[in-house]
């Protein structure tokens, strides 16, 4: 059964949700995860996919429940954007500015590392007393932990390659031109939004979209899924 | 100031330990994580009056404790002793009496002079004079015809009260004045949850009628009703005395009829002056106030507790205590001037969760549950 476009996104709010959650930043990727997450399996998640606005949100949903909660969830995974955060104080950016923000946020109780794994993060909370208390904690950023980028970049994997080849140059040319009016950091937005349009203009849901126009999706996204599966436990079926 | 506080063997505390304080700290906590028992340590750890905050903390009257203790129904040491004093000692220390090295400790972290109040059995023994007097009884050899009970507090190795019984009243008396040998002891303002009965309050205020104090207090209460000019005391009946609030415009109006609120800032008020260079301690901060009342109460406190060298300890059920609490930290965020703690229960030990600031206020923003 897949998700349609009337189903609201679900905001995030850890005090009612249960005891598996998955934080992402906005409505939009709420949509798209959510047909994602259902094309893989089959059917829908046995955790809860709540949305916190925008990165910031999500900062402070973590970082809100690690020092205040007291009763948490047990399990509780964050998606992340790895390009979408300004330069900080000591001049880093992307996904360097994202990883110095999350251990400035959540270091006192996570040991985040330097360098993300590649197959995403998954840590119990450093201290032995946080156990009971604090939840095992998963953080995947957008694409793949390891590049800038954002979710649209992890969807340009899913295009079909003669066609993410194509649309980027087309953006390109367009920016070029002066003919667009995004930001060098909305330009994997543009691409996917574009391969939407020209493949069906009505679609107005990335979630549906991407059910339907993404030959790649499910082998562009394994490594996600996988850890999904590893955090949560559960199997998606590809 | 107090800087950082660790409790042992104090009512529900088996061991707690808060690294830091400051100015101002706000407990919050779930029913029985000690709240109050932490006021009630803290109380006796400042206070200039260990005899008296032991009593109070036991909830015993202080003719209560001079009544003779039967202890009807007993046959084997310790099965069924109920005196109020085994409730000041953790569950696992003198709950029977029979372990004579169960102790209350209350220390900052690396305290030269800790307060300790230990529990002691006394037995009788009759002098070569023939006078009797009670010493402390040696382990297993408790007679139990003649068995009593003592308290000695010390700080340090020093002994600065003994907390006995009717049988040892002399003694009790020549300890309790060594009592002032405390150099740190400073002024604590006991502020319970139901607030102070109108007979303490009319004696606070009495208390301030030199200098500024009764003017400062009259301030807390214009922060209800700016119309407030002055209050007065008249006598009511049965020895009692009535607060009379003179408003502009409305004539003298007795405080009780104007609301829990302007009752609470009032006690609030009286504590705050009170306490100059001392401890505030103030159970169930929230009592009768509104949120908004509360962020300009605090904010008033962060400043008077400043100026006046103020040492604050409130507890709270409250979210929206919790909430105006750190609005009013934001004005003013000095680094380790203010501190947010729950306490909670884990296991058999009650914990200190220290909240850092910004977590409190991501949480708050969020709408997490913080209590």
């Amino acid at each position: 059964m897949a998700t349609s476009p009337q189903i609201k996104a679900v905001k995030a709010d850890l005090t009612h949700m249960g005891k598996k959650v998955l934080l992402v930043e906005g409505p939009d990727d709420w949509h798209a995860l959510s047909h994602l997450i259902n094309k893989s399996t089959g059917t829908f998640p046995k955790y809860e996919l709540g949305y916190c606005e925008n990165d910031d949100g999500v900062l402070d949903v973590l970082s809100g429940m690690t020092e205040a909660s007291t009763k948490t969830q047990a399990i509780l995974g964050a998606i992340l954007d790895a390009d979408q955060c300004k330069k900080d104080d000591a001049g880093n950016e992307g996904i360097q500015s994202r990883i110095r923000s999350l251990q400035g946020r959540l270091g006192k109780f996570y040991a985040i590392p330097d360098k993300f794994p590649d197959d995403g993060l998954i840590l119990a909370p450093t201290q032995e007393v946080d156990r009971g208390r604090l939840p095992v904690l998963g953080i995947w950023l957008m694409p793949d932990n390891v590049r800038d980028g954002i979710f649209e970049d992890l969807l340009r994997v899913a295009m079909a390659p003669e066609s993410e080849k194509y649309i980027s140059a087309v953006v390109d040319r367009a920016t070029k031109d002066g003919m667009t009016g995004f930001r060098d950091v909305e330009r994997p937005k543009a691409i996917v939004k574009t391969h939407i349009a020209w493949r069906d203009p009505n679609k107005k849901n990335l979630g549906e979209a991407i059910s339907a126009h993404f030959d790649n999706l499910i082998p562009a996204c394994q490594p996600f899924l996988n850890w999904l599966e590893r955090l949560f436990g559960e199997v998606p079926q590809p | 100031m107090i800087p950082s506080l660790h409790i042992s063997g104090f009512k529900l505390f088996k061991d707690l330990t808060i690294p830091k304080l400051g100015q101002l700290n706000l407990f919050i906590g779930a029913n029985n994580t000690g709240k109050s028992c932490l006021l009630e340590a803290i109380g006796l750890y400042a206070g200039r009056n260990p005899i008296a905050d032991v009593l109070q903390a036991a909830g015993i009257r202080a003719q209560e404790v001079l009544q003779p203790w039967e202890a009807d129904g007993w046959n084997e040491l310790g099965t069924s002793l109920r005196h109020p004093v085994f409730d000041l000692f953790h569950r696992d220390g003198a709950t029977s009496g029979s372990d004579l090295s169960s102790a209350i400790l209350i220390e900052r972290i690396g305290d030269p002079n800790p307060l300790t109040v230990k529990f002691q059995w006394h037995d009788m023994v009759t002098d070569d004079d023939g006078m009797r007097r009670y010493v402390p009884a040696l382990p297993g050899h408790v007679t139990v015809d003649h068995l009593e009970f003592a308290l000695p507090v010390f700080r340090g190795d020093k002994q600065v009260a003994l907390i006995t019984r009717r049988h040892l009243p002399l003694r009790n008396r020549i300890l309790e004045s060594e009592r002032l040998s405390n150099d740190d002891a400073v002024v604590v303002a006991h502020l319970p949850a139901c607030g102070f009965t109108d007979e303490k309050a009319a004696s606070l205020w009495d208390g301030l009628i030199q200098g500024p104090g009764q003017e400062r207090v009259l301030g807390w209460l214009r922060m209800l009703d700016s119309r407030i000019d002055d209050l007065d005391y008249i006598a009511g009946r049965l020895r009692s005395r009535i607060a009379l609030l003179k408003v502009e415009g409305e004539g003298r109006i007795p405080l009780h009829s104007m609301g829990d609120g302007l009752r609470r800032l009032f006690h609030i008020g009286l504590a705050m002056a009170t306490a100059s260079k001392g401890v505030l301690l103030v159970d169930e901060f929230e009592t009768g106030l509104y949120w908004e009342v509360q962020v300009q109460l605090w904010r008033a406190i962060f400043e008077a507790s400043q100026k006046f060298g103020i040492q604050v300890f409130a507890t709270t059920h409250s979210n929206d205590c919790i909430q105006a609490f750190v609005e009013a930290q934001k004005d003013r965020l000095i680094p380790n001037t203010s501190f947010v703690y729950r306490l909670e229960r884990r296991g058999e030990n009650i914990h200190a969760h220290e909240f850092s600031p910004q977590g409190l206020e991501a949480a708050i923003r969020q709408g997490i549950e913080v209590r």
